[in-house]
């Protein structure tokens, strides 16, 4: 093994390890709980460009049918991107986390239609 | 005017052959045969055949169950209005009969014989328009919720067995298959609620578990690939996985859908 490769190895090592959190968002999530949530986020008005104003840009998923949903998601302890990654991110989501998470559905005008949060350990038994 | 000439000898053809006698010398019977203008969408009786032997291997999961087959537009619902369903047998084509959700059962008289003969279950659709999936179902489960147990039946029956479901097999998959715990994954098979869905919980007694958000939609990692072939396009919204690596669930716990019609429940999650 050269050491480039020794090197590179090294680092994305000590990027798994040091690394705090990854977050989908402006980092807001953290600290949302359901009351907040519920005042933000008012079906059938609240609209996505608001919701990017508060909470910043979700994984957004566009359906057939004109619905779209956007995720946002904080975990502690991986550094962002590494659950993204095929076959790497089933080992790292076996890695018992705090992870909270936030789906909203937007009807094909943009409006918010449905939503949900929740926070989980993303343990063994906790899956993807 | 050879050009007139030529084409009145042609109009009267048709008139000729009516009134030539029948059994008169010369006529002959012509057969002619066409390619279909692209592959069908089939798969083989043999993929059916040892999907059911799974079926029987693993129908302690779910002791009650019945085996169908049922086939979803993968691309454009509207496939389904067009949709028929033919064993072909060489030349001979038999068309099968589907329900109202495209299912169809083994028909007791396909055998293994049939299947090493190379016979085929094939669709009038182009090959790429239509998903394949085992359908076990415990009666008495509504429409909005499915058993776990013949969930589990369904992975066991369809993956690396009937090995109906198209996509990619990832290299962990390979080696579980070899020990037969593929079905132990949370990647190894994607199903399809009969709704478009916002959420999934899992349900046995008091025990409640909202999955997150990866297990639906094939929204990231690894059960984006291996979903990838199964949910373009029209499927996509319908599309879940399940924690089969978490054991501790019941055989009978419900997998309970939550709707993207349904309201937002009150007071908000």
């Amino acid at each position: 093994m050269n050491a480039r490769r020794a090197l590179a190895i090294a680092a994305a090592v000590a990027s798994l390890a040091c690394a705090a959190c990854s977050t989908v968002g402006n980092g807001r999530l953290v600290q949302l709980d359901t009351a907040q949530a519920r005042t933000l986020l008012v079906v059938g008005r609240t609209t996505r460009d608001e919701v990017r104003t508060a909470l910043g840009q979700g994984t957004v998923i566009r359906f057939e049918s004109g619905l779209e949903t956007w995720h946002y998601l904080y975990r502690e302890g991986i550094a962002p991107g590494w659950d993204e990654v095929p076959f790497i991110g089933l080992v790292t989501a076996r890695l018992d986390r705090p992870t909270k998470e936030l789906v909203l559905l937007f009807d094909g005008q943009g409006v918010l239609k449905r939503w949900s949060l929740q926070s989980y350990r993303s343990a063994p038994s906790g899956g993807a | 005017m050879r050009i007139a000439s030529l084409l009145i000898a042609l109009a009267l053809v048709p008139a000729w052959a009516l009134c030539a006698p029948a059994g008169q010398a010369g006529t002959q019977h012509v057969e002619v045969t066409a390619a279909l203008p692209g592959a069908r969408d089939e798969k083989t009786l043999a993929q059916l055949l040892s999907a059911r032997e799974a079926f029987e291997r693993h129908h302690a999961l779910a002791p009650e169950a019945t085996l169908a087959f049922r086939l979803y537009a993968r691309l454009d619902p509207k496939d389904l209005d067009r949709l028929r369903l033919f064993l072909v047998d060489g030349r001979q084509r038999t068309e099968v009969p589907l329900d109202e959700h495209q299912r169809f059962a083994l028909a007791p008289g396909w055998t293994r014989a049939d299947a090493e003969r190379g016979v085929l279950l094939q669709t009038n659709l182009p090959d790429g328009t239509v998903a394949w999936k085992v359908d076990v179902r415990t009666p008495g489960v509504p429409d909005d919720r499915r058993r776990l147990g013949d969930l589990r039946l369904e992975c066991e029956a369809d993956t690396f067995h009937g090995n109906l479901q198209r996509g990619l097999r990832t290299p962990v998959s390979a080696i579980l298959d070899a020990s037969d715990e593929l079905c132990l994954l949370d990647d190894a098979e994607v199903w399809f609620a009969e709704r478009a869905i916002f959420g999934v919980t899992l349900v046995a007694g008091e025990r409640r578990r909202l999955l997150p958000y990866s297990y639906l939609h094939g929204s990231t990692g690894t059960m984006a690939l291996a979903a990838l072939f199964d949910w373009p396009y029209a499927l996509r919204d319908r599309a879940y996985f399940l924690p089969l690596e978490d054991r501790s669930w019941p055989d009978d716990a419900q997998v309970v859908f939550d709707a993207m019609d349904d309201p937002q429940p009150e007071p908000a999650p």
